[in-house]
């Protein structure tokens, strides 16, 4: 079958599994309020600081949920081995990759947009249209923290400890992609959208730059061997 | 629309010499040839710890050997097909027995419309649409062995297929090992049950120790009447 | 760089290069203490200079060499540009350990605070976290091979991301007109100084050469005392 007819199949058994037991989103989901309402009640209630720290606080809260969305569904992949049979089966070994970026990026995705609803809330932010071109640099984001995601739990898998080593690995790696973004919704939130532009080409330019370091090395990262 | 039963398929052959695997100062397989060729059906057999799983894995590209080497042959262009069952399920729990099979079956290039056939062959068709999470650990076997043939595999590479099975599966798991043998693939099964082994193979690997034992020391390990 | 060669021979070479490092590293240090003047405007702390530049260059030259080691690892699977990648990268954190901390020591005396977040610094903070990762992951595999190539894949991601770092922080202070500060390799600095920099650079190449050489054949003599059989081809 096809590369990208095999990517579609193996992300849409990532969704159909996350769909059916909620295990990634409702952890991620879970940690990402909390990181909200912990924070903000450590702010305090002055609306410029809330306002002012709100993208910082967002991608923090994002970063760490990441880890544990990412832990998440490696686990579907490694229980009860059915990785090993993905590896022999696959014409090409690529696609257990790419559609584990798919998979990832879309719920850190929908994950950002929720927390970014509930800093509107909880953090004062105020609705503006501006807002809108978030959406692409949400995705954006979702998708460079997807590729390194999917490629440093390739990394991981095979050592003892995976869930002390991930994050050691995964977040100094995810460092650019936080930068842009803090940066892109900075800019949006102060109604600069030259400068959203600018960091969302940066950001599209890091995205793309990881997705095809993990297409060249996800084989030797993730052999069985 | 393709049987599961497609006899036209080229001849694949397999060559492994001098396989050898050691962890650290642990000799886990030491100096072991093998060579079948499609349509065979190979049984490893030995007691515990004699390298069965090692050999098993090697030959299925999971562990790399220390040394030795491995050749395949005959499948055409690309790598051989190898479907491996070890003593894992390999399947998602959290889908049906029928969605793990259209899955292995797509990825592998296969109508996916051939799990239904499978399962059924299996056994198994009952269970088909409840989630793998649920059923016990003898049906879970079959659906294994169902995705390995879901893949319509060159080889097929089993490591103690009988387990969790009573007496009545065990046979009808019999039967498809030895259909697939007849369909051409290459069947390697590792295995303590000497009985069905007997009526299955053609051909028979000794290990102990990890080493290829001697004729006057060979025992699954299991008691002998004399 | 594969072995041991003849014993005695090798470690008269190595007795050698040694010599020649810790000399040449005593005379360049020496002159930058007590040979050359101070900086016109910051005064004797500035010396520090001579030890945070060649420390900060020798951690990028190390990691580099660890792309390098890496990506021969993969492309032959010889395990002998993975020891030369370890065992650079290990030398590589201790020299960014070095240019953090003199880099701290430096600031806290010229702007009056021990970090200051403008992209050189950052950039070496987070080098260091990522390769602080790189030995834990290779802490964590026991098999050799496998090891070797994980580490690899680690290796060519963690050094893309150095110059990615770098400039995504570069463009994020820009936005905030981060103060600017005396640096070396500012154009105005006395050439006299940079002379002397230049020399400290280079005796630090000569110590981290001749670390590299140990660190190496340190790893090949704990490599050979475990019983192998490399894969026959």
């Amino acid at each position: 079958m096809s590369l990208a007819a095999d990517v579609a199949a193996l992300a849409a058994k990532d969704i159909r599994i996350e769909l059916r037991t909620r295990q990634a989103s409702g952890a991620a989901a879970a940690l990402g309020a909390i990181a909200l309402v912990l924070v903000g009640l450590a702010v305090g209630p002055d609306a410029d600081r809330l306002r002012q720290l709100a993208p910082s606080v967002i991608w923090i809260a994002l970063l760490f949920a990441t880890v544990t969305v990412a832990d998440r569904f490696e686990r579907i992949d490694r229980a009860d081995d059915a990785f090993s049979a993905l590896w022999l089966v696959a014409a090409d070994r690529r696609a257990i990759y790419l559609a584990k970026v798919v998979s990832l990026t879309l719920v850190l995705g929908l994950l950002q947009v929720g927390l970014w609803l509930l800093a509107v809330a909880l953090l004062n932010l105020s609705l503006r249209v501006e807002l809108l071109a978030l959406l692409p640099i949400i995705w954006l984001t979702a998708w460079s923290t997807a590729s390194v995601g999917a490629l440093a739990l390739a990394l991981v898998s095979a050592a003892a400890h995976r869930m002390l080593l991930l994050p050691v690995v995964l977040l100094p790696l995810l460092v650019p992609t936080l930068v842009a973004g803090v940066g892109a919704s900075v800019a949006l939130l102060d109604g600069r959208i030259a400068d959203a532009a600018g960091w969302g080409t940066i950001l599209l330019i890091e995205a793309a730059l990881f997705c095809g370091l993990g297409i060249l090395l996800y084989e030797a990262a993730a052999a069985p061997e | 629309m393709h049987s599961v039963s497609d006899t036209s398929r080229p001849g694949i052959f397999l060559r492994a010499t001098n396989l050898t695997k050691l962890y650290g100062e642990t000799v886990a397989l030491w100096s072991v040839d093998l060579a079948a060729r499609g349509g065979e059906l190979v049984a490893v057999l030995g007691p515990n710890a004699s390298g069965k799983t090692t050999l098993l894995r090697i030959l299925a590209g999971l562990t790399a050997p220390t040394g030795g080497r491995i050749s395949w042959s005959g499948s055409g262009a690309g790598r051989p097909r190898i479907a491996y069952v070890g003593h894992a399920t390999h399947l998602f729990e959290a889908l049906t027995p029928l969605e793990n099979l259209e899955l292995a079956a797509r990825l592998a290039g296969r109508d996916p419309r051939l799990a239904v056939e499978l399962l059924g062959r299996l056994g198994i068709e009952a269970s088909a649409g409840r989630r793998c999470a649920g059923l016990s650990a003898g049906t879970l076997r079959r659906v294994a062995l169902g995705r390995a043939l879901a893949t319509a595999p060159d080889a097929l590479i089993l490591d103690e297929p009988f387990a969790s099975l009573d007496a009545a599966a065990a046979d009808v798991v019999v039967e498809v090992l030895a259909g697939a043998g007849r369909e051409g693939r290459l069947v390697v099964v590792a295995t303590h049950d000497d009985a069905r082994s007997r009526t299955l193979a053609t051909k028979s690997v000794w290990l102990s120790g990890g080493r290829v034992a001697p004729p006057d020391s060979r025992t699954t390990g299991t008691l002998r009447l004399a | 760089m594969s072995g041991l060669g003849n014993p005695g021979r090798t470690l008269g070479r190595v007795a050698a290069s040694g010599s020649l490092a810790a000399v040449a590293l005593v005379v360049t240090i020496t002159i930058g203490l007590v040979g050359v003047p101070p900086d016109a405007a910051q005064g004797d702390v500035q010396r520090i200079m001579y030890v945070h530049v060649p420390s900060a260059w020798l951690a990028y030259l190390a990691f580099f060499v660890t792309l390098v080691g890496g990506v021969r690892y993969l492309w032959r699977r010889n395990l002998a540009w993975d020891r030369v990648a370890a065992a650079s990268a290990e030398i590589g954190l201790v020299f960014t350990g070095v240019a953090i901390l003199s880099g701290a020591i430096w600031g806290k005396a010229t702007w009056g605070k021990w970090w200051d977040w403008d992209p050189r610094l950052t950039t070496t903070a987070i080098l260091f976290l990522i390769y602080a990762g790189y030995l834990l992951l290779r802490a964590s595999i026991v098999d050799r091979h496998r090891r070797a190539r994980l580490s690899a894949v680690l290796g060519v991601v963690g050094f893309v991301n150095v110059p990615i770092v770098h400039f995504s922080v570069l463009w994020w202070r820009g936005l905030h007109q981060a103060p600017t500060v005396i640096r070396p390799g500012d154009p105005t600095i006395d050439h006299l100084l940079l002379a002397v920099l230049m020399a400290n650079v280079a005796s630090f190449t000569l110590l981290y050469a001749w670390l590299l050489r140990r660190r190496i054949e340190l790893e090949t003599l704990r490599d050979r005392t475990e019983i192998t059989l490399e894969p026959s081809p």
